[in-house]
């Protein structure tokens, strides 16, 4: 069952009903009980694995606060299980298992790595272990976040989604807004820009001779994944919001980042700050990372000291990033490219800021800051594009066809990827629209603040206005899939 | 913790949000519905007003676009000095039929009630399950109902649920089309649609209460279509039998007399397939279970109805002087009924009965053209087939008793010129044409 679904709306809206009519000490059971249901509608033996999965944190996390002395042997051996289901489920019956697909637990890259955190911050005592396991549960399968996250923390949202949660008007128009506006950025833009993409890419036997036009269809795949996957993001975090839940934000404008650090710190945001609190920082504390600092410290200063530990972890978060997203060599490679581009930025930074000085640039300019965000752009399209390929054979197809084959008179190839003029005019529409909120929301601006502060009738226009645009333009219906996100696979 | 007064006002304003959102909502929709809609020519949209200004119905005729050509209530409100009408539409199925019925019997006391379940209509039944369009003709003019909600949710998947609902939705990529909203809103600010006035064409016209007359006939005297895929005895959809199994049980508990007929259509679509005497058959089976009479007109002797191309408009649909004749038959059946020896016990008898005789030619697309030939009567005739091109002719078949031949898929627009005989008997000529449907096969 997929979030965009009539199914899923009818659930969301009669589970809202029934959980402010219930008492508000048993709330959280409307919920757990709507994202069972939620869930059991992929398949009964995926829901037996997720919540068999969610045992091992939940009894892991008991032992761990119960006998602090074994509390590292039971850490490790919970982690270790629930990696070995995360590992058989999707790396190897996704290969070895031709009906693997109804083993394979929809979510289970966003749900381990939360039970994962879990234990550990049990572990670290940054968390206390929760003693009832329907309400666990009810965190562990929350339907909105649990297909394609974010990544939550228990210790964050847990009691918030197991609490007890007054109705607040605000909250309920709050959430359609942005459940609305999730609704607008996947149906009226990623799913047309779908189109385009996997018709490109799904030919490139015909396009393959065109570096320009696979040029403008590596940034087409990049918006089309910011808005599928923050289309998402502010559909379930809409969604959370109308019961009163407060889920961790996953995107903050990414494509305004002026660096490729940078850019991570506001795109899947909940993955990438697992990969530092659960990882990268653990990982710098040991004594094998701690003891090749020192040695290069020693050797080189103190600055080649902090480098080191920035290389080997970053180099060992950027794997494990790329073999998260899947079990591809492309994905591993993905990984490099992110871990190299970052590790290099960093280790040169002082040389890159030289560079700027002698060449006289004046880095606070606006044009060198929006040169900064095309190239941050430009990294990432080029990164989507070595993700979404079949295999490296493809990669170094479309590599060699820009470089080669580079003739901009191809890009009226654009007439050939099944978007009629209608389809160019909406996305248009769809993207300056983006643009602008995001432009306003860079300044400060909390929109959906400024929208609650009209007048009734207004905001009630408005309200019913955006659902009819959304209904009237959306990409779904008869021949299109929009059940389907594209970072719902990882 | 809040005041109750204000609690109180919050609950009241978000009661009011939600009613004026949704209202606002609902007239969104309403608008864009008149600005991208264009249903100035939709025949069923007057069909639905005329059949809902009604003071009474007598006999209530349903079915499918053969209905629609071939049942004039004009002729039958006169012959049978009742009160009649039409209610069938294009591609109509089965479900749809007894939604209709379900319509009138909600508003009117009708004396009778006549289901077309002849071939055409398993045949709509069987193309149409995946697509709504068929269902919109009627529900769309429909008067807002729980039973046409509840129809429109359980007949639509996931794809076309918000199409039933949100009307403008269909047409939506018309929104960027300036010119083609300044059209639509003209037409609906026009007098002629404002007053539901018949729109008229030369080659087919709405004549009220549901009929649509039409005084086209084939040009030549045999037929020339392509091959669709046909309803056997073997598939007919269990759910078609479902819902004849409904239709009877809801009549017999209203107590509303219900007939099941099927109208006539030309016997050179009925001998193009195979099959059709253990089709009728089976239907006439599942009638008579529920103990609801089946009459097949396409079984009447040629002293009641002659096979004659010039009633129909193409195989399957009666034209103006078709529908006249065949209502005033029907009009005796219904007043006095037809004697039991007006009808042959099966297709193959009415064959068999039949001179050999040319009807056309039924093609498909097999890399070439496949043609099968059809003829009625049992004695096979001789055939000279060839292909004018220019001034050469390319002889296919030269005097034999074929059944078929094959066209060239480069040639298929060339003329195809048949000549028929039978033993020593006369030569007759036809030109026959293959149409370009050919190529979307």
């Amino acid at each position: 069952m997929s979030l965009v679904s009539f199914e899923s709306f009818a659930l969301v809206f009669i589970s809202l009903i029934v959980y402010y009519i219930v008492p508000i000490k048993h709330r959280w059971l409307v919920l757990l009980a709507g994202s069972l249901y939620f869930y059991a509608r992929s398949g009964i033996v995926i829901t037996a694995v997720m919540a068999a999965t969610a045992f091992i944190a939940y009894y892991g996390a008991i032992l761990i606060e119960k006998d602090r002395e074994k509390s590292k042997k039971i850490l490790i051996f919970s982690i270790v299980l629930i990696l070995a289901v995360l590992v058989c489920t999707k790396y190897l019956f996704g290969h070895l298992i031709s009906f693997a697909h109804i083993l394979i637990p929809i979510g289970i890259s966003y749900y381990s790595l939360s039970l994962v955190g879990y234990l550990a911050d049990v572990y670290w005592k940054k968390d206390s272990a929760e003693h009832d396991f329907l309400r666990w549960l009810s965190f562990v399968a929350f339907f909105p976040k649990i297909l394609q996250g974010p990544i939550s923390s228990h210790k964050v949202t847990g009691r918030n989604i197991t609490g007890e949660n007054r109705f607040v008007y605000e909250n309920v128009c709050y959430g359609l807004q942005r459940m609305i506006w999730g609704l607008f950025k996947k149906l009226v833009i990623a799913d047309r820009l779908g189109l385009w993409v996997s018709t490109v890419y799904g030919d490139l036997e015909g396009y393959g001779n065109s570096g320009a036009f696979l040029i403008v269809t590596m940034f087409a795949s990049a918006v089309q994944l910011y808005m599928d996957f923050s289309g998402y993001t502010d559909i379930a975090l809409g969604i959370s919001e109308m019961f009163g839940i407060t889920l961790e934000e996953n995107f903050e404008r990414p494509f305004f980042s002026t660096s490729a650090a940078g850019f991570w710190g506001r795109w899947h945001m909940t993955l990438s700050g697992w990969f530092k609190d659960y990882l990268f920082l653990p990982l710098s504390r040991t004594s094998a990372v701690k003891n090749a600092s020192r040695k290069m410290g020693a050797r080189f200063g103190a600055d080649a000291r902090k480098k080191t530990m920035i290389t080997i972890c970053s180099a060992v978060v950027w794997l494990a990033t790329g073999i998260w997203h899947g079990a591809g060599v492309n994905y591993m490679v993905w990984g490099l490219y992110w871990g190299s581009i970052i590790i290099f930025s960093s280790i040169f930074e002082k040389q890159i800021n030289g560079i700027s000085r002698i060449l006289h640039i004046n880095t606070d300019a606006p044009t060198w800051k929006l040169f900064r965000m095309v190239r941050t752009v430009s990294i990432f399209a080029f990164g989507r594009m070595i993700a979404t390929q079949p295999s490296l054979h493809e990669v170094r197809h479309i590599i060699r066809a820009v470089i080669k084959e580079f003739h901009p008179e191809h890009l009226s190839y654009i007439k050939y990827v099944y978007l009629s003029g209608y389809d160019f005019v909406m996305l248009a529409i769809g993207l300056i629209t983006v643009l602008v909120i995001s432009i306003l929301q860079e300044r400060g601006m909390k929109v959906r603040e400024c929208i609650a502060t009209w007048n009734a009738i207004p905001r009630w226009i408005f309200y019913a206005f955006s659902l009819t645009v959304v209904l009237l333009v959306g990409v779904y219906g008869s021949g299109y899939d929009t059940s389907s996100f594209a970072y719902q696979f990882f | 913790m809040e005041p109750r007064g204000d609690k109180k006002i919050k609950i009241a304003m978000g009661i009011t949000a939600v009613f004026v959102t949704a209202a606002l909502f609902v007239l969104f929709w309403h608008v864009l519905w008149y600005m991208l809609v264009d249903d100035s020519e939709n025949y069923t949209r007057i069909t639905l007003h005329e059949f809902y200004e009604q003071e009474n119905i007598d006999y209530i005729f349903i079915g499918a676009s053969h209905v629609r050509n071939g049942i004039n209530p004009q002729v039958l409100d006169k012959e049978l000095d009742a009160d009649t009408f039409n209610l069938a539409s294009s591609s109509q199925t089965i479900d749809i039929s007894f939604l209709m019925l379900k319509e009138a019997v909600a508003r009117f006391s009708p004396k009778h009630v006549y289901i077309d379940l002849g071939y055409r209509m398993a045949q709509e039944h069987f193309n149409a399950r995946t697509s709504m369009t068929p269902s919109y003709l009627m529900t769309d003019y429909m008067k807002p109902s729980l039973r046409k909600t509840m129809f429109l949710i359980g007949k639509s998947d996931s794809d076309t649920l918000v199409n039933s609902f949100l009307l403008a939705r269909r047409n939506n990529e018309d929104i960027i089309n300036i010119e083609k909203i300044r059209e639509n809103i003209q037409k609906k600010n026009s007098d002629d649609y404002k007053n539901y006035a018949y729109p008229e064409h030369a080659e087919e016209g709405y004549a009220g209460k549901g009929y649509t007359a039409t005084p086209l006939h084939i040009t030549e005297d045999v037929y020339c279509e392509l091959k669709e895929d046909f309803v056997s005895e073997d598939n007919i959809d269990p759910a078609y039998f479902e819902e004849i199994s409904k239709i009877a049980a809801y009549c017999e508990s209203k107590n509303i007399p219900l007939s099941f007929i099927s109208l006539p259509i030309s016997s050179y679509r009925l001998l193009g397939y195979e099959g059709y005497d253990g089709f009728d058959e089976k239907i006439r089976e599942a009638a008579g279970q529920y103990g609801v009479s089946y009459t097949d007109y396409n079984l009447l002797k040629e002293e009641y109805w002659a096979d004659d191309p010039r009633m129909f408009r193409d195989s399957a649909h009666l034209n103006t002087d078709g529908a006249a004749e065949f209502d005033r038959l029907l009009a005796r059946d219904i007043l006095e009924g037809l004697p039991e020896d007006a009808f042959y016990g099966s297709l193959a008898e009415k064959n068999s009965a039949s001179l050999p005789e040319f009807r056309g030619i039924l093609y498909s697309n097999d890399g070439d053209i496949k043609c099968d030939i059809i003829q009625s009567g049992d004695t096979p005739l001789e055939y000279r087939v060839s292909l004018a091109d220019g001034a050469d002719n390319i002889l296919i078949s030269d005097w034999d008793t074929i059944t078929s031949f094959s066209v060239p898929m480069e040639k298929y627009d060339l003329p195809l010129c048949i000549e028929t005989r039978a033993g020593s008997g006369p030569v007759r000529e036809y030109t026959l044409h293959i149409g370009d449907d050919v190529l979307d096969e």
